[in-house]
């Protein structure tokens, strides 16, 4: 799986960017992606070392409109940590 | 900061400012505008007020904040630089941003007029006369004969029929075609026998009637009367209650004790000398003030620039708006009578505009040139003493720490001080004066003396218009620029 393919967009809000100060980073990955391949992905893109991926999934949610019923999108997301004293220069959208 | 000044070679009072702001300030200045901006902007992901100045800056373009702190800094920085400069803008700046950005300093040149230079010529020490008008017998006489027709009173007569000068007090039913109209009647009304009151041409035929005669009266309404009258012909049937006459009152010590509180004439007639007298110095100290200014206005020599002539004008008409005003007149409504445009009216203000420029800057000169200092608190109690009257606590603290206005009223002080410090320092020769035969004084006491004893004949029924009162001020004359004016 290409790198770019993992990790599909930066997660920005409130929490992630406190989370930034510890060096962790937050992704909204592929779904089918493990641990070694957003490793391996953050690793190559941004030229950094990887020492910790924590994933978790959040089920899509029941939405309805009227008679009709749905979910919402299923996504993956991933914290990456990285090693002591690095960072990831600003998120730009991928 | 820093800050260049050059003055335009050809425009004496035209300065261009080059100010440079150093990055940290910039950055400052960008960082409270994403304070202020941040607090209202709601960015998903994030609770509003809550953003982090990165994303905020992605959020809305990185130079937006920037532009913005800008448009902020530049005023605060061009205020800041005239001051260190040292120099008195007149008119709003015209200010070109040369450059910013991110971590570099902000360039900008403002380009102003200026309180031109004053050449004072001599103002030390000058040789000036206070003419002093005597207060002659006559004057005194003249107020007393005033006091005593102000003290006249309407008294009943024992008399066979009415003549001319008595006052009649009148029932009458007014008729128009047969047909009573409005303020057409009234009952007990007080007509003073003269030709002009009332309709003119009623009361005059009174004259012979006998106290609770009947008569027919037949008079046309003047063409400036009331719409609906003018030009009518009405009867009023009258009937005649009582002929009153005017009696003024003795000169005599009885005068004096109700006219004031005197116990004798002798004591009135001093008071009124005293008066007299006193507003005869306070005439001539303002006529010498107005001299001396005068005088060295003339002497200096100033190159004014237009745009405070211009300002001055500004303010000109609009305290003759404000005057025309005061006697319920409107400005678009006198230009139309005298059949000028407001830019002609500009012009005739022109001469005098330039004056009052041109006095003021040389007594701000003067002022300079002997150190004449004004102190905050007096800023404060001149404030208070112009800005007060008819306004709350709160509202005069807000307009008291309002630093244009501040300013305005320090320069007002300022040249209040100079003026003070000429007449210190001149060479004053007191010339006392004989008054020409006053002619004018007379007038002053007729309208007044009226005021308590004419009749007040039924204004309405008499249909006259609102009397326009004549609002003809010189524009030489007006007000002296003040606080209020600007309020």
């Amino acid at each position: 799986m290409d790198p770019r393919d993992v990790l599909k967009r930066p997660i920005i809000t409130e929490k992630a960017t406190m989370l930034m100060e510890q060096g962790k980073y937050v992704f909204e990955v592929d779904r089918n992606a493990n641990k070694t391949q957003i490793k391996q992905a953050v690793e190559q893109i941004f030229n950094v070392k990887v020492t910790k991926v924590n994933t978790m999934r959040q089920a899509g949610k029941l939405r309805r409109q009227g008679r009709t019923q749905g979910r919402t999108r299923e996504i993956k997301k991933a914290i990456v940590t990285l090693a002591e004293g690095q960072s990831i220069p600003i998120f730009e959208g991928l | 900061m820093k800050t260049t000044v050059e003055r335009l070679p050809d425009h004496p009072a035209r300065v261009v400012l080059e100010v440079e702001v150093e990055p940290e300030r910039v950055e400052q200045a960008v960082d409270r505008v994403y304070r202020r901006v941040v607090r209202d902007l709601r960015i998903p992901g994030f609770r509003k007020g809550r953003a982090p100045r990165k994303i905020v800056e992605m959020y809305l373009g990185k130079d937006a904040l920037l532009q913005e702190a800008i448009e902020e800094l530049v005023p605060a920085a061009y205020r800041e630089a005239a001051k260190q400069a040292e120099i008195d803008p007149v008119s709003r700046a015209q200010i070109d941003i040369i450059d910013f950005g991110e971590g570099k300093p902000l360039t900008f040149k403002a380009e102003v007029d200026v309180k031109p230079e004053v050449t004072l010529g001599e103002y030390k020490g000058l040789a000036v006369e206070k003419h002093i008008r005597k207060v002659t017998d006559a004057d005194v006489e003249r107020v007393l004969e005033r006091i005593r027709q102000n003290n006249a009173r309407l008294e009943t007569a024992d008399k066979e029929a009415v003549e001319e000068g008595d006052y009649a007090v009148i029932d009458f039913d007014g008729y128009i075609d047969g047909e009573p109209f409005r303020g057409g009647a009234g009952r007990g009304e007080l007509v003073e026998v003269t030709p002009e009151a009332f309709v003119p041409g009623f009361a005059q035929q009174l004259i012979g009637m006998k106290p609770g005669e009947e008569r027919e009266v037949t008079v046309t309404f003047p063409e400036d009367a009331r719409d609906d009258l003018a030009g009518k012909e009405a009867t009023f049937s009258v009937r005649l209650q009582e002929i009153k006459v005017r009696v003024v009152p003795e000169l005599d010590d009885e005068l004096a004790k109700t006219a004031g509180d005197f116990e004798t004439l002798e004591e009135l007639r001093a008071d009124a000398r005293r008066r007299l007298e006193e507003a005869a110095a306070e005439d001539a100290a303002s006529e010498l003030e107005a001299r001396i200014i005068e005088r060295v206005t003339d002497a200096a020599a100033v190159d004014i620039p237009e745009v405070m002539i211009e300002q001055e004008i500004e303010q000109m008409i609009q305290e003759f708006r404000v005057n025309l005003a005061a006697s319920g007149w409107r400005l678009e409504d006198y230009l139309e009578v005298n059949k000028m445009t407001e830019e002609q009216l500009a012009e005739e203000f022109r001469p005098g505009a330039e004056r009052r420029v041109k006095s003021d800057l040389v007594l701000e000169a003067i002022a300079r040139a002997e150190n004449l200092d004004v102190t905050e608190e007096e800023v404060d109690e001149r404030m208070r003493l112009v800005l007060g009257p008819g306004r709350d606590e709160k509202e005069l603290a807000e307009l008291m720490a309002d630093e244009d206005r501040r300013e305005v009223s320090r320069l007002n002080l300022l040249r209040l001080k100079a003026v003070r410090w000429l007449i210190d320092n001149a060479d004053v020769t007191e010339v006392e004066y004989e008054p020409e035969e006053a002619a004018e004084e007379e007038a002053a006491a007729g309208d007044e003396g009226a005021a308590e004893t004419a009749p007040k004949a039924a204004a309405e029924a008499a249909g006259g218009d609102e009397e326009a009162a004549a609002a003809d001020a010189d524009a030489g004359e007006a007000a002296p620029a003040d606080e209020t004016g600007k309020a």
